[in-house]
């Protein structure tokens, strides 16, 4: 019995350790740039999100990240829910996102919130 | 215009706090009636061999809640389409939420379980912010004999963005001198036998002797009367068994009543972590309190005198735990423990669930 619960002890503490560091960056509601440092995104900004998770990832910094998530255009938002892509918006080849991405990210923000109440 | 200016933007501000405290709340109301638990049937039976039922019915059991809720349900939750009162809401006992700014519940639930009639009263209210949060709570709970309040403030340190430590002051009231029990200190007074208490109340014995005409043996025994000279007991064991226990139970509840309401401020230290998936999940929460103080009442019957100290610990801890380990496949357990004073509440669900 004394091994038994040892045993589920480690478990639980690897598996608690494993999700600490696994994918963060996807929890709950979070809204991910992906982008490069030679973009402008003057016209788009992550700011009025800050009440929810933000990441920006550069490419020359984070390209294992940018190849994981499949990332072909840049700019490139994405929105998650708990790991789940819910809305991906992408720059077409002027490389600015489109106007409405705010908009439409908010909409989605909002139907995420609403299901949880 | 200086004016004009001025309630553009006072309206402005109410906006959106009425937004902010309001988006998302729901108000619910909600009656739910359902067959009570019925004992077996009883007879008594005459000394002409008549006999009479004397099983007691229990009406139905029912409920009338109303509420008003903006709570937040982890992603593990199940939730249900309409609020009907009889959630569990696990982000009430918790230090993270599923969102972050304000949540409350404010519920009044009346009814009858088994025959007995309850009125019931729940408030929680919570801000969440990134570096603090403020948290009060009222629940009196007839049905389970529960009543308490509760406020507290804590700083909260984001160790990452799934696990928090917080640490604060919590300000918790008791409506019973807890560990203390009146009948017991009664009953420790040598010049008091135990039907001093009965005579207390009113109740009178008269001995009377009897004897065995088969065997000869003799011996003595007391009829019990009431207040009103109502015959209770035959024998002084039959109201020991029958009839004592209710006069017990009415001294300690007179006597607690007395002493009346007490309130500690506690030092408290949480820890929690919370994880979601679709496919496994993982949230728990520690709470500690190490330190008291006594803020009200009366000092010679609070818990920290009851055990010779105002470092007693209590806490609370509880874990969600879930994996789909394949579409078929799915276990997960809960568990939650609450020791405050010399009471404990535990709740275990341990369960697994294959599809075919």
């Amino acid at each position: 019995m004394k091994y038994l619960k040892n045993k589920i002890c480690v478990v639980f503490a690897l598996f608690v350790s494993t999700v600490t560091v696994s994918q963060s960056y996807k929890d709950d509601i979070s809204i991910v740039l992906y982008t490069a440092e030679f973009i402008k995104n003057d016209d788009f900004s992550l700011k009025p999100f800050k009440e929810h998770n933000t990441n920006t990832f550069y490419l020359s910094k984070d390209k294992k990240i940018h190849a994981k998530e499949k990332i072909i255009y840049l700019p490139t938002i994405c929105l998650y829910n708990n790991g789940e892509l819910i809305e991906k918006i992408e720059a077409g080849i002027s490389m600015k996102l489109p106007e409405s991405t705010t908009q439409r990210l908010n909409e989605q923000i909002d139907i995420l919130l609403q299901n949880k109440f | 215009m200086k004016y004009l200016l001025l309630l553009l933007f006072t309206i402005n501000v109410q906006a959106d706090i009425f937004e902010d405290v309001f988006k998302y709340a729901t108000f619910y109301g909600a009656y739910s009636q359902s067959n009570s638990l019925q004992g077996d049937k009883t007879f008594y039976v005459t000394q002409q061999s008549e006999l009479q039922e004397t099983t007691v019915r229990n009406p139905s059991n029912q409920i009338k809640t109303f509420g008003f809720r903006k709570l937040a349900h982890f992603g593990y939750e199940d939730k249900n389409r309409f609020y009907i009162g009889d959630e569990t809401n696990i982000g009430t006992k918790s230090n993270i939420g599923n969102v972050k700014g304000l949540e409350y519940i404010f519920e009044y639930s009346k009814g009858r379980e088994q025959g007995k009639s309850f009125e019931n009263k729940e408030m929680f209210v919570r801000y969440l912010a990134n570096w603090w949060l403020v948290k009060a709570e009222l629940n009196d709970n007839e049905l389970v004999d529960l009543n308490y309040k509760s406020a507290e403030a804590r700083l909260r340190i984001p160790i990452s963005k799934k696990i928090s430590l917080s640490i604060g002051a919590m300000y918790r009231t008791y409506d019973k001198a807890y560990g203390h029990n009146p009948i017991q200190k009664y009953l420790e007074n040598e010049q008091n036998n135990w039907w001093n208490l009965s005579y207390d109340y009113g109740h009178t014995d008269q001995a009377y002797s009897w004897e065995n005409i088969s065997t000869g043996e003799s011996g003595y025994d007391y009829f019990w009367y009431d207040q009103n000279g109502v015959l209770l007991s035959n024998s002084d064991l039959d109201y020991r068994n029958n009839i004592y226990g209710q006069l017990v139970n009415r001294y300690n509840k007179e006597q607690l009543d007395l002493i009346g309401s007490f309130a500690d401020v506690s030092s408290v230290i949480g820890l929690d972590f919370y994880h979601y998936r679709s496919k496994y999940w993982i949230h728990t929460y520690y709470n500690v309190l190490p330190h008291h103080k006594l803020i009200k009442g009366e000092s010679k019957y609070s818990y920290g005198e009851f055990v010779g100290k105002n470092n007693w610990l209590d806490f609370s801890y509880g874990g969600v735990f879930g994996i789909q380990i394949n579409k078929h496949l799915g276990v997960f357990s809960e568990i939650t423990k609450q020791r405050y004073w010399d009471r404990s509440i535990e709740n275990l669900k341990i369960g697994i669930n294959y599809k075919l």
